[in-house]
């Protein structure tokens, strides 16, 4: 269903898109320019975006922003192409690299570029390399011109969590290649506590799980040297993976063939397995003494909070099959413009993204949500150094040192493996790999007597026959 | 050939709904003047069988709602008998439990008048699960589609329904068997700013400006048994500023704090919920002014909405000479009309624990325990251990994981704070049951067993 309706969109912006490039803003009651900002986030990061946007209203008195929550990116995405076609898109809204390439289907984002290079409303050289060259890199994926459609602003990645305390009762290492997790994971088979989970949860206990099936097949696509995706010559997609190049394709397939064996073997699972979305009730049951997740969402893995055991949570960095080229996801969106038939709405529109991404805002982003800096300004600064190494000061001068909470820890150890951040291209219809990405995992795990090979080949004919 | 005539027929009913939007200027259109329809929650009807099926065991059966907790969640007994958290797939309402955000008492209002009307229509509540392998949330809930089925066949799906009229934001529900329905049922209320989607809630207090309250001004104002029964229809939820030391933690984000009061010279306190939130500033015996809103967790008043650090200001480490413990007997703190000692660090003697209750699904214990009031008659007061509390055996180390541990046990003496709790029993006529007051027991170190 979820195909068939991302097609009919699809095809309904090719038909409708060019030509209706109204933004849902315009003149508010005041007289004032009001500018429409969809996003999905929740409530208590909408609360910080409040902040910001009082903040930016208060500097800019022509214009209002009216914030719209859409809480679910899907459905943001999905709405937002429907309002494309009818001529009623927000001014600005947040973005995933394959929303942009669908938006611009439809002809209705605006390139960046056209503010950023103005001499009055735009940004310097300077403020431009203050940016984590990885996340500003990512808002130019789009075409082969390196058009700008994005600017960064909630950023994390993926980092491995692990029980602390059984690696210290056990004085076990913590690994940095799949090799080491696999030797922890047969170590962890013959413990006591493999074996009380064992009885608690038969057949359901592995030493590491993984919480999104889409970000394994990437990252370990690309940990085996394959290319996931690309743009072809004609700079046209290339699901290089999939069934696109077939070196990519058998790079892939080796990775996908090695997770399978470990997961038959019992190391290694996905939340699939644990009959959830993510791993961090099993992680904290202790069906699975490590998991791969989100930086974002480090909390939901504080062993603190299980409702058996309690324990302390450690964070690493994602293993790797070559220590020596590394290889891991940067995650998040972007905020991007729409194309408005008001100009004024339309700089509006950039000058609220600009105030978005600028220091103060930036800094606020990295202080009060558990997303990352996006600048290096905000990463050098005291308030932000203070913060993740857990250092308060209070207002008689007293310090107290390193209570370091476990989303600090996360975001500290996520930006140490910056270096392995990688970006794949986006196309139209590169959303269709990641699904099918996911797909393909859990079909080689789950799916009853699915091959390798008759995962890749179906997930190869879904995308093309789409 | 089928798939391109399904792709044009979803195509055309896409267009339909877009060509049929109003153009942008439709800007006047508020939650009253709108001319709200359900289009999509008519026309979706409940396909599959569930005679003689078991949710938990077949993935669809018939239950019957028990409480209703908030906009998107409720407990349901199954036929076999089971309670059940369950949480509607596809959609997310805003809160209006630990926290309160716009429009989350309406849609819990919404949640509960709706059952409220299908049973009286003699309507049977379904729930539909969408598979049999990822069918939790992310707290263990079970995920399920909830359908009443009326006597006269029809059928409509409540997670739609809250969905189209504004209520629900839709969440997760893309990849579902009924995730077109839910795309359709949002358009146009959202490109209109309604409900949810950017009409301001009359009932929810927007101001950024934080009132500066002592505790005992919270207290009495929200604390009362009048004020904390007005708040189970809705509540206005205030911006506060409001100061003490902190008196005890509760896991890493969340405390007692607790203040003096010069005009009585007594000592108020009350809890703060940081709950997943990043929170390191809660040190115990730090004086801190914390920037949060009010509301209520089972109606037991408490601070909630604090997101971040950044709404603590810290102004001194060195306040644990502030900490008050006062001395109480069992049965001053035992009356649920005692509100100025709920809140308060105490010590009470000569409690026996002589039952206890662990959690099905967290950490969390009561104790169940009997002392004699000042007329030598057996009393009954519980104490609490919450599921942030990690108890450790002070001498092997070890965490103590069961009420067990304390059965049979004497606290020759005892220091907790007096809370409140009128969870799963809170039908409205056991709500000031003596049950309803505990202990909340957060460190070992507050423990004395009698020899």
């Amino acid at each position: 269903m979820k195909k068939l309706n991302k097609i009919a969109m699809f095809l309904l912006l090719v038909i409708c898109g060019v030509g209706f490039t109204a933004c849902g803003g315009g003149k508010d009651n005041d007289g004032k320019i009001e500018i429409e900002y969809w996003h999905a986030n929740g409530a208590a990061l909408t609360t910080v975006l409040e902040e910001i946007k009082t903040d930016f209203e208060a500097k800019n008195s022509n214009y209002t922003v009216k914030l719209v929550s859409y809480g679910d990116y899907d459905t943001l995405r999905d709405t937002i192409t429907s309002a494309i076609a009818g001529g009623i898109a927000p001014t600005a809204a947040q973005t995933y690299p394959d929303h942009i390439s669908l938006y611009l289907e439809g002809e209705a984002l605006q390139s960046l570029d056209k503010y950023i290079n103005d001499p009055t409303y735009g940004m310097s050289a300077a403020e431009q390399a203050q940016f984590i060259e990885g996340f500003w890199a990512e808002g130019v994926i789009y075409d082969q011109a390196g058009t700008r459609y994005g600017m960064p602003f909630n950023k994390s990645t993926e980092l491995m969590y692990y029980n602390a305390d059984i690696f210290a009762k056990y004085e076990w290492d913590v690994p940095q290649t799949w090799d080491e997790v696999i030797e922890i994971c047969e170590k962890f088979k013959q413990t006591e506590e493999y074996a009380q989970a064992n009885t608690a949860n038969p057949g359901k206990v592995f030493g590491l799980g993984y919480d999104s099936e889409a970000n394994l097949f990437i990252t370990f696509t690309q940990q085996y040297g394959a290319v996931y995706t690309s743009f072809g010559a004609d700079g046209k997609g290339v699901y290089n993976a999939f069934g696109g190049v077939d070196e990519d394709v058998l790079k892939s397939k080796e990775a996908m063939t090695w997770y399978k064996d470990q997961f038959v073997k019992g190391n290694i699972a996905t939340s699939t397995a644990f009959g959830t979305d993510y791993c961090s009730d099993a992680f904290k049951a202790g069906q699975c003494i490590m998991t791969i997740g989100s930086s974002a969402g480090a909390t939901y893995n504080d062993g603190q909070q299980s409702a058996g055991v309690k324990f302390t949570t450690g964070v690493a960095a994602v293993p790797q099959k070559d220590l020596e080229n590394g290889q891991v996801i940067q995650q998040g969106t972007n905020v991007s413009l729409f194309k408005c038939a008001n100009a004024d709405e339309e700089l509006g529109g950039w000058l609220w993204l600009k105030h978005m991404v600028s220091y103060e805002s930036a800094l606020k982003w990295a202080l009060e949500t558990s997303y990352f800096p996006i600048r290096k300004d905000v990463l050098a600064s005291e308030e932000y150094q203070n913060h993740i190494k857990g250092n308060i000061v209070a207002d008689d001068g007293s310090v107290v040192q390193g209570v370091q909470t476990l989303a600090a820890k996360a975001k500290e150890a996520g930006l140490a493996q910056s270096d392995w951040f990688y970006t794949n291209v986006a196309f139209p219809g590169s959303s269709k790999a990641r699904d099918n990405a996911e797909t393909i995992v859990q079909q080689i795990l789950y799916g009853e007597g699915v091959s390798v090979d008759a995962a890749y080949t179906a997930a190869y004919n879904s995308i093309m026959n789409d | 050939m089928k798939k391109i005539v399904l792709t044009m027929f979803v195509l055309i009913g896409l267009f339909v709904i877009v060509s049929c939007d109003s153009p942008n200027n439709d800007k006047e259109y508020t939650s009253d003047t709108y001319d709200w329809k359900t289009t999509q929650t008519d026309k979706l009807k409940l396909t599959q069988s569930y005679t003689n099926k078991d949710f938990i065991e077949d993935g669809i059966g018939e239950v019957t709602p028990i409480r209703y907790v908030d906009g998107d969640t409720t407990i349901f007994e199954t036929k076999q008998g089971k309670q059940i958290d369950v949480r509607y797939n596809g959609i997310n309402t805003p809160e209006s439990t630990y926290r309160i955000e716009p429009w989350g008492f309406a849609a819990s209002k919404y949640n509960k008048s709706t059952f409220e009307e299908a049973l009286e229509k003699g309507a049977k509540v379904v729930l539909q699960a969408e598979s049999l392998t990822e069918r939790l949330d992310s707290t263990g809930r079970y995920l399920a589609w909830v359908w009443f089925v009326y006597p006269d066949g029809d059928s409509r799906l409540l997670n739609l329904e809250l969905a189209e009229l504004g209520y629900a934001f839709v969440k997760d529900a893309s990849l579902t068997q009924y995730g077109k329905f839910f795309t359709d049922a949002i358009f146009d209320i959202s490109t209109k700013n309604l409900r949810i989607y950017g009409e301001v809630d009359k009932d929810y207090d927007y101001s950024t400006e934080a009132k500066e309250m002592s505790i005992k001004e919270i207290r009495e104002t929200y604390g009362t048994e009048e004020a904390i029964d007005a708040a189970r229809e809705g509540f206005t939820s205030p911006l506060i500023k409001v100061s003490g030391v902190v008196a005890r933690k509760n896991g890493q984000t969340n405390a007692y704090i607790q203040q003096y009061d010069d005009t009585t010279g007594k000592y108020y306190g009350i809890y703060v919920y940081g709950g997943y939130n990043s929170i390191s500033k809660l040190i115990e015996g730090a004086y801190v002014q914390i920037t949060a809103k009010i509301g209520y967790y089972y109606g037991s008043l408490q601070i909630t909405d604090l997101t971040s650090d950044s709404k603590i200001k810290v102004y001194t480490f060195d306040a644990k000479d502030q900490i008050a413990v006062v001395d109480e007997t069992c049965d001053a703190i035992n009356d649920i009309r005692a509100y100025d000692k709920i809140g308060n660090l105490v010590k009470v003697n000569d409690l026996t624990v002589t039952g206890y209750k662990n959690s099905d699904n967290t950490s969390a214990m009561t104790l169940y325990c009997e002392y004699y009031d000042q007329n030598n008659q057996l009393q009954k007061l519980n104490v609490r251990i919450d599921q942030n509390v990690l108890l450790k055996d002070p001498v092997s180390g070890e965490q103590i994981l069961s009420g067990q541990y304390f059965m049979g046990k004497t606290f020759s003496s005892i220091i907790g704070v007096v809370s409140y709790y009128n969870g799963a029993t809170a039908a409205p006529e056991n709500a000031y049951a003596n049950g309803h007051i505990q202990l909340a027991l957060t460190t070992m170190d507050d423990v004395v067993f009698a020899q």
